[in-house]
């Protein structure tokens, strides 16, 4: 149905996400069960294939951000609360669905919804400060209690580093090594580990099950 | 329903880049397509996370909807204090402008339906979400696989409506 129904872009677009998924099966079979030193050349050819397609999904993702944008307009139209949507970044209905996708007799009043959509923007903005001293300040990253002052000389020696050819590009491990130092972050440990190689996994994969033994 | 359990990507992305763009000066720097996968599901995982903690503090004072006060307290558990001064000033401005339209409290009834009907439109691209719903299920706890499939009957029930 939903094939036959959506145009032909949609269905490339749906093709390259069926794609990314089986990338990520990929993904999590080999990190349970890599044993063969092909299979680790089968990861990085898969590595490649996968930087070429971030490469094409980006530009489609420019267009498909233009049209959600044009839905959420819509949607902020159709509402009649002009203020209010822009006081909100994500939408509310959004959010309560995520909620009660938890546990669905749980409740929450319009305000509480309105506090939880507003943290949510603030943790964003928290979280990928911090990726981004990672990203270009590796060696000064060490203590965490200071990170307004890092914010105060990251835009200093902005203008100094303009000259150097380093990285500007937000990569995952930035974010993945930010979780596993900052505690308050421990709640996201589970969802966004560090990546591990895949001889480390299994060296505990055999102890574990000695351990089991 | 499975993409209605993310936060949408381009707003993620947006909040994202505007942070960034505020830190640097020198040019934009990119986000990369698993960082940015990254962010989204932390996101939602913070949504979880806060929630949960707000409804266990909801439950002790034997109340049964979620009020303002039980997310401030759930954000101080959370080791998240410094959301709290800017949150409780924009919650001011978010009465003042409820109050400004109690008047137009019907207007809002009357966009309901439309609502209901736009979420139907929405459908095909739940299906197109279907993959992604299935990488979260495996990853999720039995429990709430089976809380997903009971939504997605509902969603069934839906489409047929």
């Amino acid at each position: 149905m939903a094939s036959s129904n959506t145009p032909k872009p949609e269905n490339k677009k749906s093709t390259k996400k069926s794609e990314i998924s089986k990338a990520e099966k990929k993904k999590t079979k080999n990190a349970e069960i890599p044993k063969t030193d092909g299979k680790t050349k089968k990861n990085k050819e898969i590595s490649q294939e996968e930087n070429k397609k971030k490469i094409k999904k980006a530009k489609l993702s420019n267009g498909t951000s233009k049209q959600r944008d044009e839905g959420s307009k819509k949607g902020v139209a159709a509402e009649g609360n002009g203020e209010e949507a822009k006081m909100n970044v994500f939408p509310m209905n959004r959010i309560r669905t995520m909620i009660k996708g938890e546990d669905p007799e749980m409740r929450v009043s319009q305000e509480a919804l309105f506090a939880i959509n507003n943290t949510v923007v603030g943790f964003l903005f928290l979280a990928s400060s911090s990726p981004l001293f990672r990203c270009l300040y590796p060696s000064s990253f060490s203590s965490f209690s200071l990170q307004e002052k890092f914010l105060e000389q990251f835009t200093q020696d902005a203008y100094a580093f303009c000259a150097q050819d380093r990285k500007k590009c937000l990569s995952y491990d930035h974010l993945a090594h930010v979780v596993s130092k900052q505690r308050r972050y421990d709640f996201l440990s589970d969802f966004v580990p560090e990546r591990v190689k895949a001889e480390d996994a299994l060296r505990e994969r055999s102890a574990a099950g000695k351990g089991g033994s | 329903m499975s993409e209605a359990e993310e936060l949408p990507r381009s707003i993620v992305r947006r909040v994202v880049k505007d942070k960034l763009s505020r830190c640097s000066e020198d040019g934009e720097i990119s986000v990369s397509k698993d960082a940015l996968l990254a962010f989204s599901e932390s996101g939602r995982i913070f949504i979880h996370y806060l929630s949960a903690t707000a409804n266990d503090i909801c439950k002790e004072s034997k109340r049964q909807i979620i009020n303002v006060e039980d997310v401030f307290k759930a954000l101080e558990e959370t080791e998240f204090p410094e959301f709290l001064r800017p949150l409780k000033a924009s919650l001011e401005e978010f009465r003042k402008k409820n109050a400004g339209k109690k008047a137009a409290v019907s207007k809002g009834k009357d966009d309901e339906p439309r609502k209901k009907r736009k979420l139907e439109g929405e459908s095909p691209d739940k299906g197109e979400g279907s993959d992604k719903a299935e990488l979260s299920d495996k990853g999720e706890d039995p429990d709430k696989g089976e809380s997903d499939k009971g939504e997605s009957g509902d969603e069934t029930n839906d489409l047929k409506e």
